[in-house]
């Protein structure tokens, strides 16, 4: 088998140079649209900017409205709301709580006093009983109130009862719970 | 010459490209990082601007509403702008009259330890801007017929919040007692009961016949009042946008204590019994 190569060099084609005028002037055309494109950016940037020194304006502006007397009113009520909903929760009805103890005090036994404190809740009842046996019973129906955190008898002493018999003299001291003064 | 010329035409076009490259890197990068970084912030500051300007409708709508809402004025009443002694006491003898007691002395005292702290910790806190404490010296006012003096002592004040106590002393039955603490509980003005002691004997009907189910009652209330506000606070108004509007349970819960006020007495329920007969 014959391979035929061919040796010969192809045919030098015509190659277009530039000229130096055409180099000339797209050197400059480059050097033109570099500086122009950086004027472009510059121009952009300082629009950005102008808008940006404008937007921080109008947005202290509106800051301004809204901490302004404008609306000092509502943020006065609002305050005033949020006051009230912290003070409420201390708010008491002593008399839903009174009408409802009375209920558990045993019927031979009258209070002399009562006195309520409301830093810790605490309830000290003086009172009088015809008997011992009619005090341990008051206490049994008093422990029976729903409210009551804890109670103790605090003293009890015979003492002379307005009828002219003699009675009993007791002081309790006593610790409801805060759900005792509810609106129910 | 012709060989120079043809260096110079050959050296022109990567030197130009060279400067525009030097350009590029040293002026149009950091421009356009430049813009892309300003572009950037003023999207931001639009969505900012946008933000705000729709808390400000939102302001501007809730005022419109504020303007009308009736609960303006409960809450204005419950917590005053000042100690208004001679309101607390106006409204305390309609339900000392209403209830049937004997008011037989009233008093107000500011201690100086009573801050209602408690009270203001939280609200300090989302509170931009102290605001000024009006000075605590007003003057006393002269308490109900009969009453002892009325004294007030000037006391330290709290950022948001000031209180004082007043206490009262009357003299009825039972049910009178029993009236007297349920309508002070719904007074039109927040008060909180802080003590309360009732016994027996501290009164009589008359000398020849005394009275044995007249009782005596000592009531301390705890009074609150805030100073007005002369500018808003961006907290405040934030919660108010953030949220949706006031806040409604907390009004509620005011105008289920207010709403009270005016009840008339309610006879006592069968099963209960003066624990002082």
């Amino acid at each position: 088998m014959v391979t035929n190569i061919n040796l010969v060099a192809p045919e030098e084609e015509k190659k277009t140079a530039l000229s130096g005028r055409t180099t000339m002037a797209l050197s400059f055309s480059l050097l033109l649209a570099v500086l122009a494109i950086w004027l472009i950016l510059a121009q952009i940037s300082r629009a950005y900017q102008s808008q940006q020194t404008s937007i921080e304006n109008q947005i202290q502006q509106e800051k301004n409205k809204i901490s302004g007397q404008d609306y000092a009113v509502l943020a006065d009520f609002q305050q005033k709301v949020n006051l009230l909903n912290r003070i409420i929760p201390d708010h008491s009805y002593f008399d839903v709580y009174l009408r409802n103890f009375s209920q558990y005090l045993l019927p031979e036994v009258s209070l002399v006093s009562l006195k309520w404190d409301s830093s810790g809740d605490k309830v000290t009842l003086q009172g009088s009983a015809p008997s011992f046996d009619a005090l341990s019973k008051a206490m049994i129906l008093l422990k029976k109130y729903p409210n009551l955190a804890s109670i103790e008898l605090k003293n009890a002493s015979e003492a002379p009862a307005q009828n002219g018999s003699v009675g009993i003299s007791f002081e309790i001291n006593a610790v409801v719970n805060k759900t005792a003064y509810d609106k129910k | 010459m012709i060989k120079k010329s043809i260096g110079l035409r050959i050296l022109v076009l990567p030197l130009s490209l060279a400067v525009v490259v030097l350009i590029a890197v040293l002026y149009v990068q950091p421009a356009f990082s430049e813009i892309m970084k300003r572009k950037k912030s003023l999207d931001e500051s639009r969505k900012q601007l946008v933000s705000i300007q729709a808390q400000t409708a939102k302001l501007a709508q809730l005022k419109a509403s504020w303007d009308s809402m009736e609960e303006k004025k409960i809450v204005t009443v419950a917590l005053p702008v000042s100690e208004a002694t001679d309101d607390f006491l106006g409204e305390l003898y309609q339900k000392v009259t209403s209830s049937g007691v004997l008011l037989d002395s009233f008093s107000t005292a500011k201690s100086e330890s009573s801050e209602a702290s408690y009270l203001c910790s939280a609200q300090s806190q989302t509170a931009q801007g102290a605001e000024g404490m009006p000075s605590s010296s007003s003057s006393a006012p002269s308490g109900a017929a009969g009453s002892p003096g009325v004294a007030i002592s000037s006391s330290a004040s709290s950022a948001c919040v000031q209180n004082f106590s007043a206490s009262i002393g009357a003299k009825g039955n039972w049910d009178q007692i029993i009236s007297l603490l349920k309508y002070t509980s719904g007074m039109n003005r927040i008060v909180n009961l802080k003590k309360v002691s009732i016994s027996k004997g501290g009164a009589t009907g008359t000398e020849n016949n005394p009275n044995p189910d007249m009782l005596s009652v000592m009531l301390d209330f705890e009074l609150f009042y805030t100073p007005q506000k002369s500018t808003g606070t961006l907290a405040v108004n934030d919660l108010l946008v953030l949220g949706n509007g006031f806040d409604k349970s907390a009004l509620s819960k005011i105008k289920e204590i207010v709403s009270s006020a005016y009840e008339q007495p309610v006879v006592i329920q069968s099963g209960e019994r003066n624990m002082f007969k």
